[in-house]
């Protein structure tokens, strides 16, 4: 089994799979990110809804906690009642000139109650500091903008967070210090609850977190687990300062799962499909090559079993023909015939068997000292009567007389399938020129003739076995296909090679044989 | 077994509210007002010369109305529905839910708020026309979770406001086991959200469960909104307590009582004892939320009178009591005065010296001795603690013998029982005793409560 061919096989199946295992690894990796985004981008509008939402609470909390300061009078009892009948207002404070409080009296501490007095302890470092006033005050904005304004001011205190709103009218600045508490309450108030046994936000969870990441509010039936992450966050509205909003939720990935399932399974069902179709090509592959190594064998078994009556005929023939008491001349012209014929036929068995040979890989050399002027003489001896029928006229110049370790039966045949393929194919140039040389070496034998040579095209598939250059200078001609192929393999196989080089009058075939391999 | 304990209670409930009921149409109460009002000093005559300090009580009572015409209540019921409820703990505050909606008449409202780490609002404000479907909602309460009780309550006075009407007593009733932990969690930050409550005319009271819940928490929340608070260590009873509440919600005559004490000169407001006030010169202000028949709450005001001369008589205070008449609707102001006179006779001092006001002075000044007690015990000062309470267990008892009060004799008691458990693993539990103990006192109800302390046994 030609382990190339498995190899081939192998990639045919692995190369699209994991391709398709890469696509489908990437669409489901993408469907996933793109999932996953659009969550995020949902859940992210959904917390800026509720961020809209917490707008509108602290527009109305600030609306609440100034309303009635308009019609306020300025007497001290007039503004502690004011703040008694708030439920949002901690303390009022109103600003004087100096941007300090006029009211609660400062200027007067024994006429403080208590809980303007605590009051003043948890803002005596706004007052102190400046930094209310400066909100207020210092907005660098035109005299219009400024003549009626109002705000937030926010600052910590103890536990948390602490909420100032403030308000310019025309004639006197408000700071309202908001109950903290209360504040919460009303947030919390204004967020949705959790709606159990409903199908109202079961797979999420919006959690606001303070500036410590304490959670203040949750709704939502997801539970989350302890320090998982949240799908989004996003900082809460002013005056929330450093506050977050979280959205909590299933991962989207789970809901991609199904159609990451469907794919992984596609999958293996191709892999399971090409593989079968691997499999089955492989098998009838291996059949196609036991089937046609039986036929190579039984080729060459016939081939074989031809050789040795060939043999005798062509030696009886001989012996005939060399036998000085000879018979009349048409006898000697009918033994020329079945001489040169059955020569040609033990070159064509001995061409079969030597592709059978080396389609098994079993062609050997059989090495020994020999001299390529003398294979070369008796090729042109066996194929002069053929050469003169097609009155051929041939040149020789043999100039490699000494012997060199080659087989000799396979120069032969080199040099019979070079002068076979003139004699068939360019007859009508009536030349045949033969040169041998020991050049740089190695051995050189040039088989020339004038005929109408080959076309360039096919001048690189002619040592192609099997392949027969198809125009008019085969038509007509009987001939296997092998005889190149051969001739330059059985070269190869000396170490040497064998060259088609066109000339300007026909075609030129050089062989080399290399001249060192005589003493290897 | 425990059906026919709750039975028991609600029958029992439900019979002294028809009694009082009917004790109240009988009479023939003063028709000039819900509120009657009394302003008492606690020396009324004292000795001339000197500068002194006293006990001012403003006494509000809540005269009987016709228990045809009792004002429609708005209860809003919170319950604790977090992991350490699960059990028989859930099951009986679900039964203790029902029955007290069953105490409703068709036209108070109720709303049902569950919380764990989240909020539900089970049952909106509505009407109580339709009880099986109320019932059915509350009877699928499950547990699990932690204890978001800042939103919890803030939701179940969020439903309470829908329908918020000044002729309706509004009430949080809620229940907890545990400690808060999800939202806004320590004492200070709920009894702040009972303040704002409270002067939003809502009360909360606060029904304790078991031995693990924060009663600082709880009692402060109660405290600042004018709520009661109950101590209940076996769930059995949580029937009891909320029928308690209900029975009160129901008996109110009158609430947004806003009381303000005017002081002349020479007569200096110190401090209020056991209730928060605002004291802004010789003005001073107080507010109730709700006044209940036969009830009496009073506000006690330390203070200072300058050196007078003997024989001489000068008005100590002027009170008025602005409220709203829930029988007849509107607002009404009730009106009452103390005086002061000089005497240059020690034994005429004492012999004038008034009963019930040294008495209340004398239980919130315990109360506060307790506070100080609980505190060192807190601190883990076992011994100073110890110590404490037995000098406020003898302070009570003299008072007692001294004033033949019967109440400071049983708060004298506890204090010594308070004083032997100190170091004992049964302190958990005295704790919350001795919390809900307090603030009993420091509400300042004082009429027989003919169905409290379940937990006293």
């Amino acid at each position: 089994m030609n382990p190339r061919l498995t190899i081939i096989l192998i990639g045919i199946v692995v190369l699209p799979l994991a391709i398709a295992g890469w696509l489908v690894g990437r669409t489901v990796r993408d469907g996933q990110a793109i999932a996953e985004q659009r969550f995020r981008r949902l859940a992210s509008l959904e917390l800026a809804a509720v961020n809209d939402g917490l707008d509108g609470t602290f527009a109305r909390i600030h609306g609440e906690a100034t309303a009635g300061l308009d019609t306020l009078g300025s007497n001290l009892d007039d503004r502690r009642g004011w703040s008694d009948d708030s439920f949002l207002a901690a303390q009022l404070y109103v600003l004087g000139p100096d941007r300090r409080p006029a009211h609660p009296p400062i200027a007067n501490p024994t006429q403080l109650s208590r809980s303007e007095r605590d009051s003043l302890e948890r803002t005596q470092r706004i007052w102190d500091g400046g930094a209310l006033a400066s909100t207020i005050f210092d907005r660098g904005e035109t005299a219009a903008a400024l003549a009626s304004d109002s705000g937030w001011f926010t600052w910590y205190w103890e536990d948390g967070i602490r909420w100032i709103a403030w308000r310019r009218d025309v004639t006197t600045d408000y700071a309202i210090e908001l109950e903290r508490t209360r504040v919460l309450s009303e947030i919390i108030n204004d967020l949705p609850d959790t709606r159990i046994g409903t199908d109202e936000r079961v797979d999420s969870l919006i959690r606001l977190r303070d500036a410590s990441n304490r959670i203040v509010y949750q709704w939502g039936q997801f539970e989350p687990d302890d320090g998982s992450e949240p799908v989004v966050r996003v900082p809460a509205t002013e005056p929330l300062t450093a506050w977050n909003l979280e959205y909590y939720a299933i991962s989207p990935s789970g809901a991609v799962t199904t159609s990451r399932v469907a794919m992984l399974s596609g999958l293996i069902a191709l892999i399971v499909a090409v593989s079968a179709l691997a499999i089955y090509f492989h098998r009838e592959q291996s059949r196609d090559l036991r089937e046609a190594g039986q036929r190579v064998n039984f080729v060459n078994q016939v081939s074989h079993e031809l050789k040795t009556p060939l043999t005798n005929i062509r030696m009886y023939a001989e012996l005939m023909s060399d036998n000085p008491a000879a018979p009349d001349a048409k006898t000697t012209r009918h033994l020329g015939v079945i001489i040169s014929e059955s020569r040609r036929l033990s070159r064509l068995i001995n061409n079969v068997l030597t592709l059978g040979g080396k389609q098994q890989r079993s062609v050997e050399l059989r090495r020994k000292p020999v001299a390529v002027d003398d294979v070369v003489r008796t090729v042109l001896d066996s194929f002069r009567p053929a050469l003169e029928a097609s009155s051929i006229e041939v040149h020789q110049r043999l100039d490699a007389t000494e012997p060199i370790a080659a087989d000799p039966d396979r120069l032969e045949q080199i040099v019979g399938n070079l002068v076979s393929n003139v004699e068939k194919y360019a007859a009508d140039g009536r030349y045949l020129g033969v040169r041998t040389r020991i050049v740089e070496g190695h051995v050189e034998v040039s088989i020339e003739d004038r005929g109408r040579g080959i076309h360039v095209e096919n001048a690189q598939r002619i040592f192609e076995p099997f392949y027969r250059v198809d125009d008019s200078l085969t038509e007509g001609v009987s001939g296997t296909g092998i005889g190149l192929s051969i001739a330059r393999d059985l070269a190869r196989l000396h170490g040497g090679d064998l060259y088609y080089e066109p000339t300007g009058t026909g075609s030129r075939f050089r062989l080399e044989i290399p001249f060192e391999s005589a003493r290897a | 077994m425990k059906n026919s304990r709750i039975l028991i209670w609600v029958g029992v409930l439900s019979v002294s509210i028809a009694l009082a009921l009917t004790a109240a149409s009988s009479k023939s109460p003063d028709r000039s007002g819900a509120v009657a009002v009394e302003t008492t000093l606690a020396h009324p005559v004292m000795l001339a010369g000197a500068k002194q300090t006293t006990y001012l009580k403003v006494a509000v009572t809540g005269v009987d109305m016709n228990p045809d015409k009792r004002a429609p209540v708005n209860v809003a019921i919170v319950l604790d529905r977090s992991g350490s409820m699960s059990g028989k703990k859930i099951e009986q505050a679900r039964r203790a839910a029902i029955a007290a909606i069953d105490q409703l008449r068709p036209d108070d409202i109720v709303s049902v708020v569950t919380y764990s780490s989240n909020v539900n609002v089970l049952i909106p404000a509505t009407k109580v026309s339709d009880r099986e479907s109320l019932y059915m909602r509350i009877r699928g309460i499950a547990s699990g979770g932690n204890t978001a009780l800042f939103a919890g309550v803030s939701k179940g006075a969020q439903e309470l406001r829908k329908f918020i009407d000044e002729n309706r007593v509004s009430s949080v009733v809620l229940l907890s086991d545990g400690l808060a932990n999800v939202g806004p969690s320590s004492p200070g930050d709920l009894a702040a959200l009972g303040a704002t409550l409270g002067a939003e005319g809502i009360t909360v009271t606060t029904v304790g469960l078991g031995l693990d819940f924060n009663e600082d928490l709880m009692a402060g929340l109660a405290l600042k909104s004018e709520g009661n608070h109950f101590f209940v260590e076996d769930a059995t009873d949580l029937t009891l307590a909320f029928a308690t509440e209900f029975g009160d919600a129901i008996s109110a005559t009158a609430q947004d009582a806003h009381i303000v004490i005017d002081c002349p000169a020479g007569v200096r407001p110190v401090r209020m004892l056991g209730r928060e006030a605002d004291i802004r010169g010789q003005r001073v202000e107080v507010y109730l939320n709700q006044v209940y028949q036969e009830q009496t709450k009073y506000v006690l005001l330390e203070v200072e009178i300058a050196a007078g001369f003997a024989g001489r008589r000068i008005p100590a205070a002027a009170v008025t009591v602005t409220y709203r008449d829930l029988d007849r609707g509107g607002m009404r102001t009730a009106r009452s005065s103390a005086s002061v006179r000089f005497t240059n006779a020690a034994a005429e001092q004492k012999s004038n010296e008034h009963r019930e006001t040294m008495i209340s002075a004398v239980k919130l000044i315990a109360v506060e001795n307790n506070k100080i007690a609980v505190a060192l015990r807190d601190q883990g000062k076992i011994e100073a603690a110890r110590r404490a309470f037995l000098e406020n267990e003898t302070y009570s008892l003299d008072n007692s013998a001294k004033y033949n009060s019967s109440e400071l004799l049983t708060y004298g008691v506890t204090q010594g029982g308070a004083a032997r458990v100190v170091d004992t693993p049964k302190w958990k539990a005295e704790r919350k005793l001795q919390i809900e103990q307090n603030l009993k006192t420091t509400s300042q109800r004082a009429v027989t409560p003919k169905t409290e302390g379940s937990d006293k046994d």
